[in-house]
C-alpha cells in the first residue's frame, strides 16, 4: 500500500471515530486538531488502525508520534518488512 | 479460566453463572426507577406472548460488569465500551451463564477486547463486546 492509501484508510478511521471533526485530514493531523481526539480517543484509534490495517505497535513507537504523517512513515515502515 | 494470576491473551475466556431472585428485580427496579409493565406486570408479560416478567437487561449488564470487574480483565481495568443484543428473554429463577472470550489484544494501546454471550439452556439471551483499558505489563502480544 502506497502513501496515499495509507493517509486514505487512516481518514476513513478518524471520520468515523472523531466524527465530529469537520477539517482537513493532512500528514500535520494531530490530536491537538481533533476535540475527540483525547486518550480514551487515541487508545481507540490505534486499536482500530491495528486491526484494519493488519499492524502491531508498541507503546515506545505510539509516544513518538506528533502527527499524522510520522503515524503513516512508521506503518510504511512495518508493511515493508 | 481467569488471567489474575498471568499476562492477558487473546482466547482467555471466563464463564459466570447466575440466577435472577425476585428480590434482585425489586432491588434493580428501586436502582433504576423503571416499573415498566414487561419487567413488573405478569398478566402484562403473558398477553405480551412471554412466559412471565422479563429480567431486566440491566441486571444482566451487572453481571457482565461482574465478570469484567472481578475476572477478565479484572480489579485493575477500566471499561472503554460495551454493547449488548437481547436476544431472548430470561426469566426470574432462571440460571443463566455468561461467557466472555478475548478477542484482540494492543499492547500499544492497552486495550483488552472481548466478545460475550449470554445463554440459559440452549437459548442465546443476549451477546456483545467489551473493550477494557489495563495497566501496562498486564497484556501478552503472542497470538
Amino acid at each position: 500500500m502506497n502513501r496515499i492509501g495509507i493517509l486514505a484508510q487512516l481518514e476513513g478511521l478518524i471520520r468515523d471515530l472523531f466524527d465530529e471533526y469537520q477539517g482537513p485530514v493532512t500528514e500535520d493531523l494531530s490530536a491537538h486538531d481533533v476535540e475527540q481526539w483525547d486518550s480514551l480517543g487515541n487508545v481507540q484509534f490505534v486499536v482500530l488502525i491495528e486491526k484494519t490495517m493488519d499492524v502491531r505497535f508498541s507503546t515506545e513507537e505510539m509516544a513518538s508520534l506528533s502527527n499524522l504523517g510520522e503515524l503513516m512513515t512508521l506503518i510504511e515502515r512495518k508493511k515493508s518488512l | 479460566m481467569s488471567p489474575s494470576n498471568r499476562h492477558i491473551r487473546v482466547g482467555d475466556s471466563v464463564e459466570h453463572s447466575f440466577t435472577i431472585t425476585e428480590d434482585d428485580m425489586r432491588l434493580f427496579q428501586k436502582l433504576s426507577a423503571d416499573y415498566s409493565l414487561i419487567h413488573t406486570d405478569s398478566d402484562f408479560a403473558g398477553e405480551r406472548g412471554f412466559d412471565g416478567v422479563i429480567v431486566y437487561g440491566g441486571l444482566l449488564l451487572a453481571h457482565l460488569s461482574h465478570v469484567v470487574g472481578q475476572h477478565l480483565p479484572g480489579r485493575k481495568g477500566t471499561s472503554a465500551s460495551w454493547s449488548i443484543s437481547y436476544r431472548a428473554p430470561l426469566y426470574v429463577g432462571e440460571t443463566a451463564a455468561l461467557n466472555l472470550t478475548v478477542t484482540n489484544v494492543s499492547v500499544a494501546a492497552g486495550m483488552v477486547e472481548g466478545r460475550y454471550k449470554i445463554t440459559c439452556g440452549d437459548r442465546t439471551i443476549a451477546k456483545g463486546q467489551t473493550q477494557s483499558i489495563v495497566p501496562a505489563g498486564m497484556i501478552d502480544d503472542q497470538i
